[in-house]
This record gives structure tokens, sequence and C-alpha cells, in this order.
């Protein structure tokens, strides 16, 4: 905990200066570095999740993908250029269109996750409900069992 | 039919799904066990908040518990496991509100006995029938009915209504494959394709005796939209093999 608020405290300062710095910048550099700020924070966000055991590596994947997507559009701007000139959009638009698409696989993709989940979670409480049952009913058995051999007369 | 009934009863399991209904299974399950004697009874406790469990043990009631609310369709679906782990031939399905009379049970067994079938359905729409919804729930349950009739080639007019007698190679269908939002209308389109049988009977239901619907008015024409979209989707699915009826008939020949 006290690790992660250090990162908060030093990513919260370091936004600060970058303020300071960028102050007098242009308005394309400003928005460059809030897209650099905003993937530092989905890469901190992520390794802190995988790291606490509440984010499994194999969906983790994906919203490492989404960081480094948004880095490579911050770092990189002529890469999305193409497609700036293929829908003659501007800068900021062509990178809210590719990270909003990524972000949208990315929902989609945990939809499907979340709703197989639920399939097996349904059947894994049946299961569980069935073998319950049973087991009331072994329980019952051998009490019954039980007490009809304790009725019987000792030899 | 009479001299036919105590064999069938004794291979028949009753199925109660139940939500919060400790105030109605108490009657009903009385009433299970005087109506259709011999066969055997579970409940199906969908994570109840009340004593619905307790209730239905207390009443001689074999109960499976789910740890959480599951919704209808999977709670009817761990009903189907477990009958056919028990070895039933039967099932007679009939919801824990009490408005599926167990008396009227009979007139489906009858049916059943008269032509052997996978599935007779208890309809509220018969010649003869008094049930009437508000204006709402009869439209969209006109169109639902008018379009699963079209899709499933056998006419069809009460496509909401649980209350089922299901025969054993239906149930190893639907063990395997049950829906789970909108499940008595998908199920009759699954087992349509699935190459499956089934007949209607006009039976009487009663107002609910207690707790409440799980479909609100204001929510009927949302639910039928959903109904109407899960069928749709149902139709671009392929037939399962393991759960056709020419797979599971088969393995039933001698």
């Amino acid at each position: 905990m006290k690790k992660i608020l250090l990162a908060l405290a030093v990513l919260a300062g370091g936004l600060v200066l970058l303020g300071f710095w960028l102050a007098d910048a242009s308005q394309m550099l400003r928005i460059r570095a809030l897209m650099g700020v905003v993937s530092i924070g989905v890469f901190l966000i992520t390794l802190l999740a995988i790291r606490g055991y509440k984010l499994r590596e194999k969906y983790a994947v994906l919203w490492l993908a989404t960081a480094a997507m948004i880095t490579l559009t911050a770092l990189f701007p002529q890469l999305v250029d193409g497609t700036r000139k293929w829908f003659g959009m501007q800068y900021v638009t062509s990178v809210v269109a590719v990270v909003f698409t990524f972000l949208v696989l990315v929902s989609f993709h945990f939809s499907i996750a979340l709703s197989a989940l639920n399939d097996k979670a349904a059947a894994t409480a049946s299961r569980c409900a069935i073998l319950e049952a049973r087991l009331r009913d072994l329980e019952r058995r051998l009490a019954a069992a039980e007490k009809k051999n304790g009725a019987q007369p000792a030899d | 039919m009479e001299t036919a009934l105590p064999s069938f009863l004794a291979r028949t399991t009753v199925l109660i799904p139940a939500f919060n209904e400790e105030a109605a299974l108490p009657e009903l399950l009385a009433e299970v066990r005087a109506q259709l004697p011999g066969a055997a009874v579970t409940v199906v406790d969908d994570g109840s908040t009340d004593r619905t469990a307790e209730v239905a043990r207390a009443a001689g009631a074999r109960v499976l518990r789910l740890p959480c609310n599951l919704g209808v369709g999977p709670a009817v679906q761990a009903g189907f496991q477990d009958a056919l782990e028990c070895g039933a031939e039967y099932l007679i399905r009939l919801d824990g509100d009490g408005q599926h009379p167990p008396a009227e049970a009979r007139k489906l067994i009858a049916a059943m006995l008269a032509q052997p079938t996978d599935l007779v359905i208890g309809t509220r729409y018969g010649a003869n029938s008094t049930y009437h919804g508000n204006w709402s729930r009869q439209l969209a349950l006109k169109a639902l009915a008018t379009f699963l009739s079209v899709i499933c080639k056998k006419r069809i007019t009460d496509p909401t209504s649980g209350f089922w007698l299901v025969s054993r190679p239906l149930l190893q269908c639907f063990a395997i494959h049950y829906p789970a939002d909108y499940p008595e209308a998908e199920a009759i389109a699954l087992l349509r394709r699935q190459g499956f049988e089934m007949e209607e009977v006009p039976v009487a239901f009663r107002p609910r005796q207690a707790g409440r619907s799980s479909i609100r008015a204001w929510g009927t024409l949302n639910f039928a939209a959903k109904v109407f979209l899960a069928l749709f989707v149902d139709r671009l699915r392929s037939v399962d093999p393991r759960g056709s009826a020419a797979f599971i008939k088969k393995g039933r020949a001698p």
C-alpha cells in the first residue's frame, strides 16, 4: 500500500513538473504528453493488478497492448498520420479514434470472457447443489442404518 | 389412465424451481403429495434469502440449494441433471408460486400416455380458456407464439408456460443445453431444432398464491424483444449432435 501511495505521489509530482515544463509548449505537444501520462498510468495499474493477483496475465496482455498502443501514438504521431490523411481527421481525433476502437475490442473480449465465466459459475453451482443433496441423502441413510444396527440386540 | 398412473408416477420426478417461495411451498407440496402420489419431489432453491429450502425439506422434498441466485434457466437445468442422475423417466415441472395446480398435471400425464411424445406443455390458452393478462402481455405473447409456431412448424399457443411434462430423452438434451435467460420459449425452439416432438394440452392455471412475477407489466415488451432476439440468434446456431433426438434415442434403442 505504501509503495502504491509512493508511486502515485511520484506520478502526481511528475505531472506537476510536466505541467510547468509544457506551459509554453504547443497544443500538439501537450496532447502527446497527456497520452504519454495515460499510457504510463495504464501500464502501472495493469502491472499492480497482476502483482496483486487481481488480474490474470491472459487478460492483462490486452491492457498492456492498449498502453503500448497509446505510447506509440504519443511518441510517434506519424504512425497515425496515414489514418489521419485517409479519413481527413486532425491528430487528436485520430488518436481518440484509434484508442476508442482498441478499447471497444478490449471490452468486447471481456464481455465474452465474462459470459464464459457466467456459464462456468452456473455449472459449478448446479453441481454443488446436486452433490449437497446427495450428501444429505447419504447422511440420512447412514444415520438410519446406524440407528437400525444400534437397535439390534447384542450377541 | 387410472391403472397406469401409479407405475407412471413411480418413474416420475416433480421439479419445482423456487425463489423466495416459503409462503406458497407448504401448500403446494402437500397438494403434490395428494395429487401425484409416488412421484419423487425435488425443489430447486435458487439462492433464496428466505426459508424456502428449510420449508421444502420439512415437507419431505429433496432440495437442491443453489449457492447463489442463477435465474430460472440454470435452476431448472440443475433439476433436470439431478433427475437424470436419479434415473427419472419423466419429469413434471411446476412453478413454485403455485400457479400450476398439481391436479392439472394429470392431464399432461394422460396426454403422454395416450400418445407418447418428448414434451407435453400445459397451455393457458385452450378453447375454454378464462385466462386474461394485461393487454401488453397478451399482445407480446400472441406475437411470440405466432413467431415460434412459424419457426417450429408447429402450433404453439403458450410459449412462456413452464407447466411441462418432459420425457427422459429430452431431459438428456436439456442437461447439455438449456437456455439461461428466457428459457421456455428458447427451449421450445431448441428442442424442435434438435428433432424432438411436443404437444400442448389445455390446463387451468391459478393466480399466484404468493410472491410476485419475475416479468413486470412495464417489462413485457422489453422481455418480448429480448426473446425475439434470442430466438433469432438460436436460428444461427448449428444443431449439437450430442443433444439431437436421433443421437439420444439411438443410444436408448435395445
